[in-house]
């Protein structure tokens, strides 16, 4: 670890400590020390208690873009645009869960094949080389969604299509498409409602599986999308506002469609100035908010997020920064083994599971048979049946 | 009469023997359904001929015997089978005719519970109206207050049949339904002949082939009953028209199973009750047709199919028993009320089973005029008989129009037939309520209602 | 993915540390055509043993595979501009053969399986290959050496899955050379390079340009694993990985001409040879033309007669590149859409309307001497087969007359599997004896089924497309080997209901039955009764209604 990665550890830890008002300490002699009261400190500094951090431990993020043909460019570039925003400030990709409705980047129609831009200048192509989609195509399905935030999986859905979040978790959720009051269109075929995100976050909440979400949603009267939601520790901005459309920034003549959102655009502004041990504030980000640059009026909804926005740092959810503890001995676990929660299930094990019990018993489903014209079909047995049919027929009606 | 009965034979040998209607009419939707299309009955031989059993795929849903019938037949012999069935479809008609003619003739207008002196008096009207009635038509001359009905021509019925071009249609596409028809009609007819096992044996083939007509089988049974019993007061209540129901179902009962039971034993085995019964239940194949079944599955989410599936078919049956109690001196009546009944809520109907309904209906020709819609009925279906294949086209081939078209079209067809299937009823109800109580009203201008 | 990552490194270090494996190596063969195509296939193989982890190694031993390959492409026409070197249509084509009594799973199950890790470890949506769309052919894949007695055979094609980026990620962290994990790379510089760093920093793979790739005419990724086992506990896995792109300098550049180097074509170098030593490199150039050509670049090649083709030595940690300079560079465009392959197939649909259509298939057989073919046909439930239409007409190959009874296909057998819907597809496998120089053509109809409204894709006026059809051709003497070739996609437009209708309908039909209902419900069970003057009273709350007789007659 270099030096600079080494300072900024210890003052990162220090500004926490600051901020967490003495609830993490940079301990330096463990001797003497309370390890039980250190851990529970340590453990307890997350979820409600005063003030200061969030304590989360690892990011996650879900990127969904919903639009489906080629004139929906800007949302898979809004979608990306987030994409490499949280990559570059620290989620690696088996935290991302990214969900494209559509390719942009290989299409056809595309100018500049394997790129996606968010710019007319091209400055930065965000499709890159080292990109991760999880849920392409036909397979960004509301139902998919739900499952991915719910956890609720069908069997063999590999580890890298499952949102494997525990309740330190940060999650920060995007959405991006065509919507409207209290729907949101998934692929031009079926919507999802604005009280169907909000059991599924209920259901996280119950499964104990976030610390904190922020919603972010880019689309039509997206308000209304985070309206019903009631789960606690849940923070939503959206472009617009109930009864106000958001819209595009600007076109690329060559490409020939609108490359981005306003509203996303906006936060971009912002977000690409940072880095990774940066200390802004949602608050300011969304104090950089401008209605008549976004022609819409952003909303943004606090009341089920009680740390407060002016204490959520930037990084808290776009970033995998995360405040660490220095000690000098070893801290000891517990002697039991982890056990993996009951849904995600261990890939490549031929260990029989409870759906696969019945299919050994099925006949099989493919017969290829050689087509050979048959001689003998109707067979003696038959003739011999229906014939004493028609006689017993004949003899009963005419008693 | 004789003449356009042979006319309509001519029509049919003519069209098969001179042009291609035939492959023509056997793609149309509107005349064959995933059940009864003839070139799956190819498919089907072909596969059972080499080695593939028939029943395994999504395309032959037909019955084992029919199978059986077209394997052993020439390909150059089928058209003309499919005409000699015609031919007798429309002779079995004839004779039902007859006998309803005599039926209509006999009919009197009395009260049903008429008083000691009105019994008496009555009794002295008719013999004095026995020497004034004249013999053809069976027309009570005397009394004004009694409609003046013309009587029944047995010939029209079959020449109907014959020459209804529904029919035709039917009987050059090759469809399955004449097999269908045919022993409906049969059963029919050895009914009001009185023969118990023919007619339940025929009925057993017919919901054999396609399984709606087991609703035949309460009023043929009471056809039956109603032939071997002796009148006890004319046209009063018969008082044991269930009598032969119980002997009737139980023969029912064991020719349909013995059916099944040979077809066991020529397929081998029991796959093609599921590809053949399960088909017409569950409507898996949801190939356009002139019913109301197949959009609705197709827009219908899974949640809901089955229950779905469930009331469509309750609906179909769900009349057996009480129109055959409410009508119970009028089976006939009833076997056409369920022909129009199936035409309309089967699952895959064509326009056969209009053609198979339709002489039972003119054999009630002193109904039409109780009828107050027929005139629209009649434009409806005309006009629908254009519409239907022009939307089609326009859907599937010319992409100009969507499934609604088509599918508005089929709504009309529906509406037609529950218009016809309300006043027919309504007109049997009226009349019988003219010939019974409304006797007292004799004379009188009054108001009728349904309360 | 964080596993995969460590999987990749343990795979580096235990592969530096075993003993020397020779059947691994790196090839790039560039093949340029006198149309001034080049096609640039890189061959990578690799075998790792029981101790080592590979990804695809843990894949085959879970699943008990004993071979699998895979291929994502993208382009059609592959026959006139690539060599006979597999080209594969459109789309994700699959088939693996895996073992009958492995963890008391069935065949079917463990290839839904296989599917959906297949589909996280290639970011593909591998996972709609389902045992509704697989087939189990039975004399298309013979020449392999699994004991189809132990094994069962699935196959299954996706052809309307794209490849892009995302697919080459993961594919190429797979490659024996790849050193190092890159993807944290751009992370650290704040500007993107303007060419991509993908797969490895040495080795062939360090040309791999997405933004040339998949500009490309025709490219081809694919994965082929075959698991072999001494012993129960000794086995060896051994990975192909082959990548073919087709590159057109001619339209590339703005000379036309048919002058190109690897800059040009990939826009990087080469990063010197592997650094692992059982991993050769090798580079190797074949051109159309003999002479009239001159090298660039600072190493030059060598003429290896066996291969047929230049080969260039790498060096270590140096970056190479070459080029080649024609004196005469026009390219010979007459060429371009002959294809020299003796046997071709062509399929295509016929008929008009959505309510049914007709298959054609034409087999030619250039050959003089008769070859055994067999076709396989994967067709979807909702395509249903009229077999008995099926026919066949063989022709020859320049008079285009009817051949004569002697001359016809020989030794033709037909299986068939009939669809049952929504359970598995439609399989026809017949295999021919073709005469030589003939064209044979066999059509079929099909009556298209009307699907129900969740059936239909999110864009469902597109239609399905309907995998290839493979022609395997048989070896005909024992030197030859087995080929497959694949003929085109074709795309089915099913007649599609109204998306926007579900409600209504059911409101629609919903109230003719309940017309129905009521009307006779309410005719059987109420009673007719005639009202005369007398029995008629008006109500008391009718206060607007005329004292009068309903007759009108007062």
């Amino acid at each position: 670890m270099n030096f600079l990665n080494w300072l900024v550890l210890v003052l990162g830890a220090a500004s926490a400590t600051n901020a967490a008002g003495g609830a993490i300490r940079v301990v330096e002699d463990m001797r003497g020390l309370d390890r039980a009261a250190l851990a529970a400190d340590f453990l307890s500094a997350g979820a409600g208690s005063s003030g200061g951090g969030s304590g989360h431990t690892n990011n996650w993020a879900v990127l969904v873009c919903t639009s489906r043909f080629w004139f929906n460019y800007r949302h898979i570039a809004n979608t990306l645009s987030m994409y490499r925003t949280v990559k570059r400030l620290g989620i690696p990709d088996s935290n991302i869960i990214l969900m494209l409705a559509d390719d942009v980047a290989c299409n056809p129609r595309n100018h500049f094949p394997a790129t996606v831009y968010n710019n007319a200048g091209r400055y930065l192509d965000l499709y890159g080389s080292n990109i991760e989609v999880d849920y392409r195509g036909y397979e960004v399905t509301v139902e998919n969604f739900i499952r991915v935030l719910t956890g609720r999986h069908e069997e063999h859905v590999p580890r890298s299509k499952r949102l494997l979040t525990d309740d330190r978790s940060n999650i920060l959720i995007f959405m991006t498409g065509h919507g409207g009051k209290e729907f949101l269109k998934f692929q031009d075929a079926e919507e999802i409602g604005s009280h169907d995100i909000a059991d599924a976050i209920a259901q996280m909440f119950e499964k104990k599986r976030y610390n904190e979400i922020f919603f972010m949603i880019d689309t039509c009267q997206a308000a209304s999308l985070y309206k019903q939601i009631y789960s606690p520790n849940v923070l939503a901005a959206a472009s617009s506002l109930t009864g106000q459309s958001s819209y595009s920034h600007h076109h690329d003549m060559e490409i020939g469609t609108a490359v981005i959102d306003r509203w996303t655009y906006s936060n971009l502004e912002t977000l690409e100035k940072l880095e990774r041990q940066d200390k802004n504030t949602l608050a300011n980000l969304f104090k950089t908010y401008d209605s008549s640059v976004i022609l819409s009026d952003p909303g943004i909804r606090t009341d089920l997020f009680p740390r407060g926005i002016e204490n959520a740092l930037v990084t808290d959810f776009f970033g995998g920064v995360q405040t660490t503890e220095l000690t000098l001995e070893m801290y000891k676990t517990s002697e039991k083994q982890k056990v993996l929660p009951a849904d995600v299930k261990v890939e490549f094990d031929g260990r029989l599971s409870s759906a696969q019990k019945d299919t050994l018993l099925e006949k099989p489903r493919y017969k290829l048979k050689v087509v050979l014209p048959q001689t003998y079909l109707i067979n003696v047995p038959f003739v011999l049946c229906f014939g004493l049919l028609l006689t017993g027929v004949v003899v009963a009606g005419s008693v | 009469m004789e003449v356009l009965a042979v006319l309509g034979v001519v029509i049919r040998l003519a069209l098969v023997q001179r042009t291609d209607f035939a492959r023509t009419l056997d793609q149309r939707v509107e005349v064959s359904t995933p059940v009864t299309s003839f070139k799956r009955m190819q498919e089907g031989v072909f596969l059972w001929r080499n080695n593939i059993n028939p029943y395994e795929g999504g395309v032959f849903h037909q019955a084992p015997l029919l199978l059986a019938l077209f394997h052993v037949l020439d390909d150059r012999m089928i058209p003309y089978l499919f005409i000699l069935l015609d031919i007798l479809v429309a002779k079995m008609l004839v004779e039902i005719a007859k006998h309803r003619a005599l039926d209509l003739k006999n009919q009197t207008w009395r009260p049903f519970f008429p008083s000691k002196e009105e019994k008496e008096a009555l009794l002295a009207h008719e013999s004095a109206e026995s020497k004034t009635v004249t013999k053809e038509s069976g027309v009570k001359k005397s009394d004004p207050t009694i409609p003046t009905e013309s009587a029944l021509v047995p010939l029209f019925v079959g020449v109907v049949y014959l020459l209804n071009p529904l029919s035709i249609v039917t009987c050059l596409a090759r469809s399955m339904l004449v097999f269908n028809t045919a022993a409906v009609v049969t059963g029919v007819y050895f009914a009001v002949k009185g023969r118990q096992v023919y007619s339940m044996f025929f009925l057993a083939l017919a919901s054999y082939v396609s399984m709606y007509p087991v609703m035949f089988v309460l009023p043929c049974s009471m056809l039956i009953a109603k032939s071997l019993k002796v009148k006890i007061w004319p046209n009063i209540i018969f008082e044991q028209p269930f009598s032969a129901s119980p002997v009737s179902f139980l023969l029912f009962a064991t020719f349909t199973i013995a059916l099944l039971g040979v077809s066991n034993v020529l397929m081998g085995s029991w796959d093609f009750l599921e590809s053949t019964y399960g088909v017409i239940l569950l409507v898996p194949d949801l190939q356009p047709n002139t019913g109301l079944w197949w959009y609705i599955f197709i827009e219908m989410f899974d949640q809901f199919r089955l229950f779905f599936l469930l009331v469509f078919q309750v609906f179909v049956v769900a009349f057996v028993l009480p129109l055959s109690l409410k009508f119970r001196e009028h089976p006939l009546f009833v076997v056409a009320v369920f022909g129009i009944i199936i035409a309309t809520f089967k699952s895959y109907p064509a326009v056969g089973d209009v053609a198979a309904y339709i002489p039972f209906v003119f054999m009630y020709q002193e109904l039409f005029k109780y009828m107050k819609n027929l005139y629209i009925i009649t434009h409806l279906g005309f006009s629908t008989c254009i519409l239907l294949p022009l939307f089609y086209n326009l859907w599937i081939y010319a992409g100009s129009g969507n499934a609604n078209f088509f599918y508005a079209i089929t709504l009309i067809v529906g509406v037609a037939q529950v218009l016809l299937l309300g006043d027919f009823i309504g007109a049997m109800v009226r009349r019988e309520w003219e010939r019974g109580e409304g006797y007292a009203f004799r004379g009188r201008r009054i108001e009728v209602m349904l309360k | 993915m964080r596993r995969l990552v460590a999987i990749i490194i343990a795979a580096w270090v235990s592969i530096s540390a075993s003993a020397a494996q020779s059947t691994q190596h790196e090839t790039l063969h560039l093949h340029q055509r006198p149309s001034g195509r080049v096609t640039a296939h890189f061959a990578f193989a690799q075998s790792v043993a029981q101790s080592q982890a590979h990804a695809l190694d843990d894949i085959a031993r879970g699943f008990g595979i004993d071979e699998m390959a895979l291929s994502f492409t993208q382009g059609t026409r592959c026959d006139s501009i690539a060599t006979k070197v597999g080209c594969r249509p459109p789309g994700v084509v699959l088939w693996a053969w895996m073992r009958n009594n492995h963890s008391l799973s069935s065949v079917d199950t463990r290839w839904s399986a296989l599917t959906n890790a297949l589909a996280g470890t290639f970011c593909a949506s591998l996972n709609f290959i389902t045992p509704e769309n697989s087939a189990e052919p039975q004399s298309s894949f013979t020449h392999s050496s699994v004991n189809s007695s132990l094994s069962s055979l699935r196959y299954a094609s996706l052809p309307r899955e794209i490849t892009c980026t995302e697919n080459l990620t993961p594919w190429s962290k797979l490659l024996p050379c790849s050193t190092k994990v890159n993807h944290l790379a751009h992370i650290k510089d704040r500007k993107m390079k303007p060419y991509c760093i993908l797969g490895s920093k040495a080795g062939i793979a360090s040309l791999f340009n997405a933004y040339a790739i998949y500009d490309a005419d025709y490219h081809s990724m694919s994965v082929e694993v075959s698991r072999k086992c001494t012993s129960d506990t000794e086995c060896t896995t051994e990975i192909r990985q082959d990548l073919v792109v087709a590159l057109d300098p001619v339209r590339k550049g703005y000379q036309r001409n048919m002058d190109w180097s690897l800059q040009f074509l990939f826009g990087k170098e080469v990063a010197g040879s592997c650094p692992l030593n059982e991993i050769e490199t090798n580079i190797l150039v074949t051109l159309p033309k003999a002479e009239g050509f001159e090298f660039e670049g600072k190493v030059k090649p060598v003429y290896n007669d066996e291969k047929n083709a230049w080969v260039y030595s790498l060096e270590l940690a140096k970056q190479f590149s070459m080029g080649v300079k024609y004196s005469d560079s026009k390219p010979d465009l007459s060429e371009k859409s002959k294809s020299t392959e003796l046997i071709q197939i062509h399929r295509h649909l016929t008929g008009y309307g959505r309510e049914r259509g007709g298959i054609k298939i034409r087999i030619s057989n250039r050959d003089t001497k008769p070859r055994t073919v067999t076709l396989l046909e994967v067709l979807p439930w909702f395509i249903k087969l009229y077999m008995h239409t099926l026919q066949r007409t063989t022709y020859h190959i320049t008079s285009q007359e009817v051949l004569s009874l002697s001359g016809e296909v020989v030794n033709q057998t037909l299986k068939y599997q009939p669809a049952i819907p929504r359970i598995r597809p439609s399989v026809i496998e017949l295999t021919a004896t073709l005469p030589g120089e003939s064209i044979t053509v066999f059509t079929f109809q099909f009556d298209r089924a009307f699907i129900k409204y969740t059936e239909h894709p999110p864009d469902a006026n597109r239609g399905f497309d309907t995998g290839a059809a493979i022609l395997t051709v048989h070896p005909a003497s024992r030197t030859e080997k087995e080929y497959r070739l694949f003929s085109d996609v074709l795309l089915i437009a099913l007649p599609t209901p109204d998306f926007s209708m579900p409600y209504n309908v059911i409101t629609m039909s919903c109230t003719i039955v309940a017309l129905y209902f009521g009307t006779v419900f309410n005719l059987i069970v109420k009673k007719l009764e005639g009202l005369d003057d007398s029995q008629l009273k008006k109500k008391w709350w009718m206060f607007w209604v005329k004292e009068r007789s309903v007759l009108g007659k007062k």
